[in-house]
């Protein structure tokens, strides 16, 4: 039985919750990337696509470091950043973060 | 009729929170009393403004996430280090002589001099920072440890040794625990004198971090992003001393009946 009055228990209760919380962000995540990039979206494995990620805000440094790490940034225009070359496992990653509002696929013209 | 007690944990807390609240009040009515720019001079509404945007954007969270990682992995290696070490200089006497003067002159040689050198051995990023946060709790672990092994009472290595204690044995069952109370303070120290290094090695070799992110802020003239960064700091380390090393430390050093607690006392 847990002992609550030991010194430790406060560290290892405050752990463990973190680590729920952690999982249930996570969750909440592949959801929210799951509405965001629907299967049909998605490149085949092994294959790539190209993107026009839509942020809610003009995309800083930090996100273009981000997405360039993932595909070739070839431009952005005002909330939209034009990836190619983006691979399934990194589209799926990138739709998953909070901060992308949608994902759609782009052809280049 | 009823009398709201509280305790004196509760008052602490109060008064603690009224400090906080008093400070930020001061804060807000001097902006418009000096008059400068938010670049010169950002109140805290222009520092919350900042952290929102710093959160909406995802930038606080990947920065904060990778900070933790460095500074785990710092602090895990360097106080691993650390003990190996102190347990080697101070269980054999040719292994003090030979290593104790070397490890006296790194110790005056702080890591912020070191930065630059693993920048060109190492490049910028993970390894470089990991090696400067290593090198910061090194030492501190290491002296405290050090300090906690030629401390136990030789009469306790005598009894044990004459009950037939093997080497192990006396190192698990004596020195060890003798020694632990001064390498929690250690830990403690170093965790502490970490977390000053890897705002430094994330200003220089990252770019990514609440370090890197105060630095940015300052390059950027975003002023209220870097203050956003320094208070990061300052709520991540009292949570970390806060939730962990205090815990760790009281647990350790009343476990070795070092200090005699209250329900002891009963």
């Amino acid at each position: 039985m847990l002992n609550m009055r030991h010194p430790l228990f406060r560290p290892f209760a405050i752990t463990l919750a973190m680590l729920f919380a952690a999982l249930a962000w996570q969750l909440w995540a592949v959801v929210q990337g799951n509405a965001k990039l629907p299967e049909d979206q998605r490149p085949v494995t092994g294959t790539q696509a190209n993107y026009e990620v839509l942020l809610p805000f003009a995309p800083e440094s930090y996100h273009q470091m981000r997405l360039q790490a993932i595909g070739r940034l070839v431009k952005v225009e005002k909330r939209s950043v034009f990836l190619k070359d983006v691979a399934r496992e990194d589209a799926i990653a990138l739709s998953r973060q909070y901060w992308v509002v949608g994902m759609r696929r782009w052809t280049d013209p | 009729m009823s009398m709201a007690i509280i305790t004196r944990g509760q008052a602490r807390v109060v008064k603690g929170t009224l400090g906080i609240v008093l400070f930020i009040v001061a804060w807000q009515v001097s902006v418009p009393l000096v008059g400068l720019g938010p670049y010169f001079y950002p109140g805290p509404a222009d520092v919350l403004r900042a952290f929102e945007d710093l959160l909406a954007k995802g930038i606080l969270p990947t920065y904060l996430r990778d900070s933790a990682g460095r500074y785990a992995a710092g602090v895990l290696i360097g106080a691993t280090l650390g003990v190996v070490a102190a347990l080697l200089i101070g269980l054999n006497h040719t292994a003090s002589r030979i290593f104790a003067p070397t490890i006296s002159f790194m110790f005056a040689i702080v890591e912020v001099a070191w930065i630059p050198i693993f920048v060109i051995w190492f490049g910028y990023g993970y390894t470089t920072i990991l090696i400067a946060l290593s090198y910061v709790v090194f030492f501190p672990v290491l002296y405290n440890t050090l300090l906690g092994v030629r401390s136990v009472p030789p009469v306790y290595v005598n009894a044990a040794r004459a009950l037939g204690a093997s080497r192990w044995q006396l190192l698990s069952n004596v020195i060890l625990p003798c020694a632990l109370p001064s390498m929690i303070t250690g830990f403690r120290v170093g965790a502490g004198f970490a977390f000053r290094g890897l705002v430094f090695a994330e200003m220089v070799a990252a770019k990514t971090g609440i370090g890197f992110l105060i630095f940015e802020g300052a390059a950027n003239q975003e002023t209220a992003r870097t203050i956003v960064g320094m208070i990061i700091m300052g709520l991540a380390w009292l949570f970390i001393d806060n939730v962990y090393l205090k815990p760790v430390e009281r647990a350790t050093v009343e476990r070795w009946g070092l200090v005699i607690t209250a329900q002891a006392r009963e």
